[in-house]
C-alpha cells in the first residue's frame, strides 16, 4: 500500500467517526473521539512526510480515473494544511469534552461531535480535491457543518448569527457554482489539470473572465474579505469556543485555499489586474479589522475581528503572486495560512478558558487572571505574538516573506499597511494582556477550570512558535507541486 | 558539539532556562529561586570570560540554527559583541544580588525574576547576534520581556508608563523591520562583518541605502533614547530600582546604542557610511540629545527622573563616537558603552538605596543624607563625578577620547558641546552632592524602613553592589592603560575594525 | 592612633622637602595608569615641589580639624598638590589639577560658615569653568602635538594661539588674574586665616605652575599673547589697590593685596612671552618669583601668630609684613621684565602700580598688627611662621638679585624700590583720608562679582522655568476614541445586514469587473 492509498482514509475515517458518534451513546462517543484523534494526526503527518519525499500524491477513488471518477491529489500546500487541520481539529475535539462538561451542555456536546468530525472530513476532502465539482461539493458540505456548529451556542443571538452566516455562505456557494458552470461552458472540463491546459490555450475568452469573477466574489464572501465580512464577527464571536476555533482557523481557510489554488493554477492567465483589487481590499481588511478589534468590549469579538484582519494579510499577497516576488509571496501566504490557523485556534481556546474562569465574556472582566490562569494567559500571549509577527514565531516568518515580496515588487502601498497592521495587532493583544495583569477585583468569582483546556491552547500556541524555526522545511514542502511558482531562495543569494 | 558552538548557545540559554524554571516556582521558594538566579549569572559570566580568552587568540565562536530561508539564526562572538556581553554579564550578576535584596518581601517575585532572566537572555542575544535577522529577533524579544518589568508594580502610573514604553519601542521595531527587510531585499542576507557588507552594491543604490540607514537607525535610536524618541525613558522610572538600573545601564538603552554601533560598523561599514554622508547628521543629532538631556535634567526634582534625563544625554555619547569618523572617536564611543553602564548603574543603585532605606525620592529630601548613609553617598559621589568627567573616573577617559576623536575627524564644534555637557552635568549633580554632604538633615526622613545598625547603614545586599560598581568606576578610570581594561579591549576592536 | 597619624601628617612635608633637594632627576613610566602616564622630577618641578612642601609644612597642619570631613579633603588636596609638579604629561597634570580643585572646594565648603556659603559656590563655578577650558586646551594641544610629554605639547602650543589664550585663562582662574579673581576676596573673608592662606597659596602655585609648564616661553615670540597677558597683569596691578583700599573687611584688604601682586607676576610672564631673548633672561627667575609670591600671599593671609608687646616690636612686624605683602619683590621683577621689552611709558605705568600696591600693602600690614584684627593671634606656632617668612625672604632676595642681573641695577631698583618705599611711607599718612572715602564708597569684596551674580540671577531662573514644563505623558496615538468606536459599530451593523452586505457584494463585483 503506497502512501497515495492512504489519502482516501483521510476523508473516510472522520466521516465514519462522525457517523459513529451519532449512533453511539454519549460516553462511548467521547471515548471514540479521543481515540480516533491520534491516528488522524499520525496519518496527516505521514502524508506530509510522503509528499515532501516523493512529490505530489494522487489517488483515484475506486480505481476509476478522472475525469470520470473522483481523483484525490495532495501537493505540498495541501499536505501542510492537512497537517494543520489535523492539529486544530484534534485540539478542538479534545477541548470540547471538558468545555461542554463545564457548561453542562450535554445536548450540544452530542451535536458537536458528529458535526465536528464531518467538518474535518469535508476540509480534508476539499484539500485533496482535484476538480471543480468536488471543490464545490466539499465547500457546500463544509458550509453546512459550519453553520450547524455555529448554531450550537443556543441563545437567540447565536442562532441569528448562524442563520446570517448560512445565508452569506450559500450566496457565496451559488456564486462559486455560477463560476464553475461558466468555466465548464468555456472549457468543457471540470478537472483541474485539463482546465489549466484549456485555459492556457484560450485565456482571453470573456466567459472565462466572468467565471473567475464569479468564483472570486463567492469565495471572497465565504472568506470574509472586507467589506464582505459582516457575518463573521457575530458568528465566530457568538459560537461555542471550540466551534469558534474551528470556524476561524479552518473554515475561512478552506475557501481561501480554493481561491489560491485557482489563482496560481488553472486560472492564472485570466487573472490580469484583479490582483490589485484583491490587494486593496486586503489592505482595507487589515486596517479595518485591527482597529475594530481594538475597540471591542467582548473577548471573543476581539479575536473574531482579528480574523478579519489576518485574512487581509492573505489577500494582500495576490497582487504579488507574479514576477520576481511570486516565490516569496506564495511561501508567505502559505505560512500565514498555517500559522494563523494554529495561532487563532490557540487564541480562541485560551480566551474560552479565561471566560470560563471568570464567568463573563468582557475584556474588562479578566482582571487578575494572570495569576490564576497563567497557562491560558501565556498561550494567549504567544498566539498573539504570532499574529502580531513577533519573531521567532511562524507569523513572523510569514510576514517576513510577504514583506520581502512586497519590496521586491516595489509595492510600498502594500508593505506599509502590513507593518502598521502588526503594530495594531500588538496593540489589541496587549490590551487584553494588560487587563489580565491588573490586580483582581475583589468580588470576582473564580471557577476551577480543567487543566486540559489551557494545556491544549498552549500546545497549539507552541506549535505556532516552533513553526518559526522550521520555516525552511515547511517552505520546501509547500512548494512541492506548486505549479509555475518560482522557488523561494533557500540559499543566500 | 564543539566548544565553539556550545559556548554562545550556553551563554544565551543559561538565563532562558533559569527564567522559565523560575516562572514555575512557587512564590515562597526564595532560596531556590535566588540560587537559580545566581547560578545562571555565574555560568553566563564564566562562558563570556572563556570566550574572551578565545577571541583574543582569534578563535571563532559561532552557533547556527535554521530560521528563515537564506537567513539562519546566528550567534557569533567577536570582539565587539564580547564588549557588550561582558558588561551585561557582570552587571547582571551584580544586579541580581541587588534585586534579591531590594525586593525582599515584595509580591510576585517569581514573575519578576522570571522576566528578569528573560530580559538578560534577550540582551545577550543582541550582543552575540551574528546577523541582522538574529539581532532583530532578540531586539523585539527585549521589548516584550522588559514590559512586564516596567509594569511590575501594577499601579495606574506603572501601566500608563508601560503603555508609553511599548508604543515607542514597538514603533521603533516596526521601523527597524522595514529597514531590515529592505536591506535583505537588496542584499539577500546580512551577516555582520568587519567593515560592512555594502561593498557589492553600486552607487545607484546610494539614495536607497541612505533611506535604509535612516529607517534602521531611527528604529534602534528609539531604544537608545535619542531625541526626539526619548519620551518613554523618564516615564519608565516608575519601575523598581533594579529594573531602572538594568534598563539604563545594561539592557534597553545600551541595546539601542549597541544597535547603532553594529549597524554603522558591521553592516554599513564606517567608511561607507562616511561616503554616504550620514555620519555628520548622526553626530549632530547626538549632540542635540546630549545637550537636551542635560538641560531637562536641571529642572527635575525627582531623583530617578533626573538620572533618566542624564542617561538620555550620556548614551548619546556613544552615538556621537560613532559619528566621529576615525579610530579615536570609535574608541571613545565604544568605551563609553561600558563606562556609562557602570557609572549609571551605581547611581541607580544608590537612588534605590535611598528610596528603600529612607523613603527618599526627591532631591529636595536629600539634605544631610551623607551623614546617615555615608557609603552609599560616597558611591553616588563617585558615579556623579564620573558623569561630570572628573579625572580618576571612567567618564574622563571617554571625554578625552571623544574630544581627540572630534579633532581627528575635523569636527571641532563637538568640543564645546562636550564642555557644555560637562558643565551642565556638574550643574545638576553637584547640588545633589552638596545637599547630601554639606547640609544637615532637615526634619525626619520620609519613611525610614531600614534602621542603621552600627556601621551598617542599610542591608548588605543593597550596599555592596553600588560599592563594587563605584570601585570599578574608579578602577577603569585610573587603570585604563591596562590591556584588559575596557579601554584596552576597545582599542583591540578599533584596530580590527579599521585595520583590515 | 589618630594622634600618631596627625603627627606623621604634620612632619611628612618636611621629609618631602628634604627629598626635593636630595633626590636627583628621575622619571617613572606608569603604562597602566590613565593612558600610560609618566611622572618625574625636573628643575622647575623641584622648585615647586619644595614650595608645596614648605606651604603644607607651615600652614597645612593648622587647618586640621576633627573628623574625616576635613581630614579627607586635606589629604587629597595635599596628595594632588604634591603630584602636580611631578606630572609630565597632560592627562596626569589634569588629573592632579582637577583633584586639587575638588578637594579644595570640599575644604572650603566645610570650613566656611553658612553665612558665607555663596563664596564657596563662586569658587566652585569659577574653578570648574577653568578646568573645563583647561581640558579643551589640552585636547587641542594633544591633537596637534607629536607626543604626550610637555616638550611636545609646548612645541604644538607655539602655533596655536587660541589654545595658549585658553591655557592662560584656565590657569588664571586659579592664580587670580583680573576678572577671574572674583572668587578670592569673598573666600578669604569667609574662611579662617589658616585655610584661606592654604587655599590661596596652593592654588596660586598650581595655576602659575601650569603657566610655566604649558606656555611656550622661550620657544618663540608670541607677541599677541604676550601683549594680552601684560594688559591683564597691568589691569590687576593698577585696579586691585584702588578697590582694596576702600574695603572695610580686613581680610579683604589682604586678599586684594594678593591680587595686585599676582598682577605683577603676570606682567613678568607676559614680557617673557613677548620675546625669546627676554624669556631666556627671565627663565631662571620666573619659578622663584612664583614661589615667592605664593608663599608671601600665604604668609600675608595667615597673619601674625603672636603680637609683640613693645611698640618697636610691632613696628618691626609691620615692616616684615610690608615687605612680605608688598610689591617690592614682585614689583622689581615686573619692572625688570618690562624694561626688557616694553617702551618707557609702560615702565611708568608699572611704577604707578607699584606705588598703589605699596600703599595697599602698608595698610594690610597696619591692619595685621592691630590687636583687634582677625589676622593677628592666628593659631599656630611662631616657629612655623618665622620659617615661612624666612623662606619668602630667601626667595625674595634671589629674585631681586636675578632681576638686577637681568635688567641692570638702576632700572629695577629705581622703578620698583622708590615707589615702593614712597608707598609704604605714605600708607599711614593716607589712612584718615581713605577712611573718609571708605565711609562714602562701598565696594563689596569681589568687586564685579555682584554684577555677574545679578546677571546670572536674572537669567538662570528664567532658563529653568523655560525648561521646566511638566512631563506630559506622550500618550500613544489614541486610535480607539469613542467617536471612532461608535462610527465603527454603526458601519459594522450596516455591513452585517442584508442590504449592506448586498451593496458591498455588488461593489466588490463591480470593482473586480472593472479591473
Amino acid at each position: 500500500m503506497t502512501p497515495a492509498d492512504l489519502l482516501w482514509i483521510l476523508v473516510a475515517l472522520p466521516l465514519v467517526a462522525g457517523l459513529a458518534c451519532v449512533l453511539l451513546p454519549q460516553r462511548a462517543g467521547g471515548t471514540l473521539s479521543r481515540l480516533v484523534v491520534l491516528p488522524m494526526i499520525v496519518l496527516a503527518a505521514g502524508v506530509a512526510v510522503a509528499v515532501a519525499d516523493r512529490g505530489p500524491l494522487a489517488h483515484a477513488l475506486g480505481g476509476w480515473a478522472p475525469p470520470l471518477g473522483i481523483g484525490l491529489r495532495a501537493d505540498g500546500l495541501a499536505a501542510a494544511m492537512i497537517a494543520m487541520t489535523a492539529l486544530v481539529c484534534a485540539a478542538a475535539l479534545l477541548y470540547a469534552e471538558p468545555y461542554f462538561t463545564a457548561h453542562r451542555a450535554e445536548r450540544e456536546r452530542s451535536s458537536f461531535r458528529p458535526l465536528a468530525w464531518t467538518l474535518w472530513a469535508s476540509v480534508n476532502a476539499l484539500l485533496l480535491s482535484n476538480d471543480l465539482f468536488n471543490l464545490y461539493v466539499t465547500l457546500e458540505l463544509l458550509t453546512l457543518c459550519a453553520a450547524g456548529l455555529a448554531a450550537l451556542g443556543g441563545n437567540a443571538e447565536a442562532l441569528a448569527a448562524s442563520l446570517r452566516y448560512l445565508l452569506a455562505a450559500l450566496v457565496g456557494s451559488l456564486a462559486f457554482l455560477l463560476g464553475v458552470a461558466l468555466a465548464y461552458a468555456g472549457t468543457g472540463t471540470l478537472a483541474l489539470p485539463e482546465l489549466a491546459a484549456r485555459v492556457a490555450a484560450d485565456a482571453s475568452a470573456p466567459v472565462l473572465a466572468a467565471a473567475l469573477l464569479a468564483m472570486i466574489a463567492g469565495l471572497a464572501l465565504k472568506t470574509a474579505l472586507f467589506p464582505l465580512h459582516g457575518w463573521l464577527p457575530p458568528a465566530h464571536g457568538g459560537a461555542a469556543t471550540p466551534v469558534s476555533a474551528l470556524l476561524s482557523a479552518l473554515v475561512v481557510k478552506a475557501s481561501f485555499y480554493v481561491l489560491l489554488q485557482l489563482w496560481v493554477g488553472p486560472m492564472k492567465p485570466v487573472s490580469g489586474d484583479l490582483g490589485a483589487v484583491l490587494g486593496a481590499l486586503g489592505v482595507a481588511a487589515i486596517l479595518w479589522g485591527s482597529i475594530a478589534a481594538l475597540v471591542q468590549a467582548k473577548l471573543k469579538w476581539v479575536v473574531a475581528y482579528s480574523t478579519v484582519a489576518q485574512v487581509g494579510y492573505l489577500f494582500v499577497a495576490f497582487p504579488l503572486l507574479e514576477g520576481d516576488s511570486a516565490g516569496s509571496a506564495f511561501g508567505g501566504v502559505a505560512l500565514q495560512a498555517i500559522a494563523h490557523g494554529l495561532a487563532k485556534a490557540a487564541m480562541f481556546l485560551a480566551v474560552g478558558t479565561l471566560m470560563l474562569a471568570c464567568g463573563r465574556g468582557e475584556v474588562a472582566a479578566i482582571c487578575g487572571l494572570a495569576g490564576r490562569q497563567p497557562v491560558a494567559v501565556f498561550a494567549f500571549a504567544i498566539a498573539g505574538a504570532s499574529l502580531a509577527g513577533v519573531p521567532p514565531t511562524g507569523g513572523f516568518a510569514a510576514k517576513w516573506l510577504l514583506l520581502e515580496a512586497a519590496w521586491i515588487a516595489g509595492s510600498w502601498h502594500l508593505a506599509a499597511p502590513m507593518i502598521v497592521g502588526s503594530l495594531l495587532t500588538a496593540a489589541y493583544v496587549l490590551r487584553v494582556l494588560r487587563c489580565a495583569f491588573l490586580p483582581p477585583a475583589n468580588d470576582a468569582p473564580s471557577q476551577r477550570v480543567a487543566a486540559t483546556m489551557p494545556a491544549l491552547a498552549l500546545v497549539l500556541a507552541l506549535v505556532a512558535l516552533v513553526m518559526g524555526f522550521a520555516t525552511t522545511p515547511l517552505l520546501s514542502l509547500v512548494q512541492v507541486g506548486a505549479g509555475g511558482i518560482a522557488a523561494v531562495a533557500v540559499e543566500p543569494r | 558539539m564543539s566548544e565553539t558552538v556550545l559556548l554562545p548557545l550556553v551563554t544565551v540559554a543559561s538565563s532562558l532556562v533559569a527564567g522559565l524554571t523560575i516562572f514555575m516556582l512557587p512564590e515562597k521558594r526564595r532560596g531556590l529561586r535566588s540560587g537559580i538566579n545566581i547560578a545562571a549569572a555565574v555560568i553566563k559570566l564564566a562562558c563570556v570570560l572563556w570566550m574572551i580568552d578565545g577571541v583574543l587568540a582569534e578563535r571563532v565562536y559561532e552557533a547556527r540554527l535554521p530560521f528563515l530561508p537564506g537567513n539562519d539564526l546566528v550567534l557569533r562572538a567577536d570582539a565587539m559583541s564580547l564588549l557588550f556581553a561582558t558588561l551585561s554579564a557582570i552587571l547582571w550578576l551584580v544586579t541580581t544580588f541587588y534585586a534579591i535584596g531590594y525586593l525582599e518581601g515584595a509580591p510576585r517575585r517569581s514573575r519578576f525574576f522570571g522576566f528578569f532572566s528573560l530580559c538578560v537572555t534577550a540582551t545577550m542575544g543582541i550582543a552575540l547576534a551574528g546577523n541582522l535577522v538574529t539581532f532583530f529577533l532578540f531586539y523585539e524579544l527585549l521589548t516584550l520581556t522588559t514590559y512586564p518589568l516596567v509594569v511590575h508594580r501594577g499601579t495606574e502610573k506603572a501601566l500608563a508608563a508601560g503603555a508609553t514604553y511599548l508604543a515607542y519601542t514597538l514603533a521603533g521595531g516596526a521601523l527597524l523591520l522595514a529597514g531590515v527587510v529592505w536591506l535583505h531585499a537588496l542584499l539577500g542576507t546580512v551577516e555582520f562583518a568587519h567593515g560592512g557588507v555594502m561593498a557589492a552594491l553600486g552607487p545607484e543604490t546610494h539614495p536607497q541605502l541612505t533611506a535604509v540607514f535612516v529607517l534602521v537607525i531611527a528604529g534602534v535610536a528609539v531604544k537608545a533614547a535619542v531625541v526626539p524618541f526619548h519620551g518613554w525613558l523618564p516615564q519608565a522610572m516608575v519601575a523598581p530600582a533594579p529594573v531602572s538600573a538594568l534598563l539604563h545601564a545594561v539592557a534597553v538603552v545600551k541595546a539601542g546604542a549597541f544597535g547603532v554601533v553594529r549597524l554603522c560598523y558591521d553592516v554599513f561599514g564606517i567608511e561607507f557610511a562616511a561616503d554616504l554622508g550620514v555620519l555628520t547628521p548622526l553626530a549632530a543629532i547626538a549632540s542635540v540629545t546630549i545637550l537636551w538631556g542635560s538641560l531637562r535634567a536641571l529642572v527635575q526634582d525627582d531623583l530617578k527622573r533626573r538620572l533618566a534625563y542624564s542617561t538620555i544625554s550620556q548614551v548619546s555619547y556613544v552615538v556621537l563616537g560613532v559619528g566621529l569618523f576615525g579610530p579615536v572617536g570609535t574608541i571613545g564611543g565604544l568605551v563609553h558603552l561600558v563606562h556609562q553602564g557602570i557609572m549609571k548603574i551605581t547611581l541607580f543603585f544608590c537612588a534605590g538605596n535611598y528610596a528603600e532605606t529612607l523613603g527618599i525620592h526627591r532631591v529636595t529630601e536629600m539634605d544631610g543624607v551623607g551623614a546617615r548613609m555615608p557609603l552609599t553617598t560616597a558611591a553616588f559621589t563617585v558615579g556623579a563625578l564620573g558623569m561630570i568627567g572628573a579625572p580618576a573616573t571612567a567618564g574622563f577617559v571617554t571625554k578625552w577620547y571623544l574630544g581627540l576623536g572630534a579633532l581627528d575627524a575635523g569636527m571641532g564644534w563637538v568640543l564645546p558641546v562636550l564642555l557644555a555637557s560637562s558643565l551642565l552635568n556638574a550643574a545638576y549633580f553637584l547640588p545633589i552632592l552638596h545637599r547630601a554632604w554639606f547640609r544637615s538633615q532637615a526634619g525626619e526622613w520620609p519613611a525610614e524602613r531600614i534602621r542603621a545598625v552600627g556601621r551598617r547603614e542599610t542591608a548588605w545586599l543593597l550596599l555592596l553592589p553600588p560599592l563594587f560598581t563605584a570601585a570599578s568606576v574608579v578602577a577603569t578610570g585610573l587603570l585604563s592603560g591596562l590591556s584588559f581594561s575596557p579601554l584596552g579591549w576597545t582599542m583591540l576592536i578599533a584596530a580590527r575594525e579599521y585595520l583590515r | 592612633m589618630r594622634m600618631g597619624a596627625t603627627r606623621i601628617a604634620a612632619w611628612l612635608p618636611l621629609a618631602l622637602l628634604l627629598g626635593a633637594f636630595l633626590v636627583g632627576e628621575f622619571h617613572v613610566e606608569l603604562p597602566a595608569m590613565l593612558f600610560g602616564t609618566r611622572f618625574g622630577l625636573d628643575a622647575t618641578g623641584r622648585v615647586f615641589f619644595a614650595a608645596f612642601a614648605v606651604l603644607w609644612l607651615a600652614v597645612g597642619v593648622q587647618c586640621q580639624g576633627a573628623g574625616v570631613r576635613v581630614t579627607l579633603p586635606l589629604l587629597v588636596a595635599a596628595a594632588a598638590s604634591f603630584a602636580l609638579p611631578l606630572a609630565e604629561d597632560a592627562p596626569g597634570f589634569y588629573l592632579a589639577s582637577a583633584l586639587l580643585t575638588l578637594a579644595t572646594y570640599a575644604l572650603v565648603v566645610e570650613r566656611a560658615p553658612l553665612a558665607h556659603a555663596r563664596s564657596a559656590r563662586v569658587f566652585l563655578v569659577t574653578a570648574l569653568v577653568g578646568d573645563g577650558l583647561l581640558l579643551e586646551a589640552l585636547l587641542h594641544l594633544t591633537h596637534e602635538s607629536d607626543g604626550p610629554l610637555f616638550p611636545d605639547l609646548v612645541a604644538a602650543a607655539v602655533s596655536d594661539p587660541a589654545s595658549c589664550m585658553l591655557l592662560f585663562i584656565a590657569f588664571g582662574t586659579k592664580a587670580g588674574i583680573v576678572l577671574l579673581h572674583v572668587w578670592l576676596p569673598p573666600m578669604c573673608v569667609a574662611l579662617q586665616p589658616p585655610p584661606a592662606a592654604l587655599v590661596t597659596g596652593t592654588l596660586a602655585l598650581a595655576g602659575m605652575l601650569g603657566w610655566l609648564r604649558f606656555l611656550p616661553l622661550g620657544l618663540a615670540d608670541v607677541p599677541a599673547i604676550g601683549a594680552a597677558v601684560i594688559v591683564a597683569g597691568l589691569a590687576a596691578a593698577l585696579l586691585a589697590p584702588v578697590v582694596g583700599l576702600v574695603q572695610r573687611e580686613p581680610k579683604a584688604v589682604a586678599a586684594y593685596a594678593v591680587v595686585a601682586n599676582s598682577g605683577f607676576v603676570t606682567i613678568g610672564l607676559g614680557c617673557a612671552l613677548m620675546s625669546t631673548s627676554a624669556a631666556s633672561m627671565l627663565a631662571d627667575a620666573l619659578p622663584l618669583v612664583v614661589v615667592a609670591h605664593a608663599l608671601a600671599a600665604a604668609a600675608l593671609l595667615l597673619g601674625v601668630p603672636r603680637l609683640p608687646e613693645s611698640a618697636l616690636g610691632r613696628h618691626a612686624v609691620r615692616a616684615v609684613f610690608a615687605l612680605v605683602g608688598g610689591p617690592l619683590v614682585v614689583g622689581s621683577f615686573a619692572a625688570a621684565a618690562a624694561s626688557l621689552v616694553l617702551p618707557p611709558v609702560a615702565l611708568a605705568a608699572v611704577a604707578l602700580a607699584v606705588f598703589g600696591a605699596a600703599v595697599l600693602g602698608g595698610r594690610a600690614a597696619g591692619i595685621a598688627v592691630r590687636p583687634d584684627s582677625p589676622c593677628s593671634r592666628s593659631p599656630g606656632t611662631p616657629v612655623r611662621w618665622a620659617a615661612l617668612v624666612a623662606v619668602v625672604a630667601a626667595a625674595a632676595i634671589a629674585v631681586v638679585l636675578e632681576s638686577v642681573r637681568a635688567s641692570g641695577a638702576g632700572v629695577a631698583l629705581w622703578t620698583a624700590a622708590t615707589p615702593a618705599m614712597l608707598g609704604f611711607a605714605l600708607a599711614p599718612l593716607s589712612a584718615p583720608g581713605l577712611a573718609r572715602v571708605r565711609a562714602a564708597v562701598c565696594i563689596a569684596p569681589g568687586d564685579v562679582l555682584p554684577i555677574a551674580e545679578r546677571a546670572i540671577g536674572f537669567l538662570w531662573p528664567r532658563l529653568l522655568a523655560a525648561l521646566a514644563w511638566p512631563d506630559r505623558t506622550p500618550a500613544p496615538v489614541r486610535i480607539a476614541t469613542p467617536r471612532l468606536h461608535s462610527w465603527l459599530a454603526v458601519a459594522e451593523r450596516r455591513l452585517r445586514r442584508g442590504r449592506g452586505a448586498g451593496v458591498a457584494l455588488v461593489v466588490v463585483i463591480a470593482a473586480l469587473a472593472l479591473a
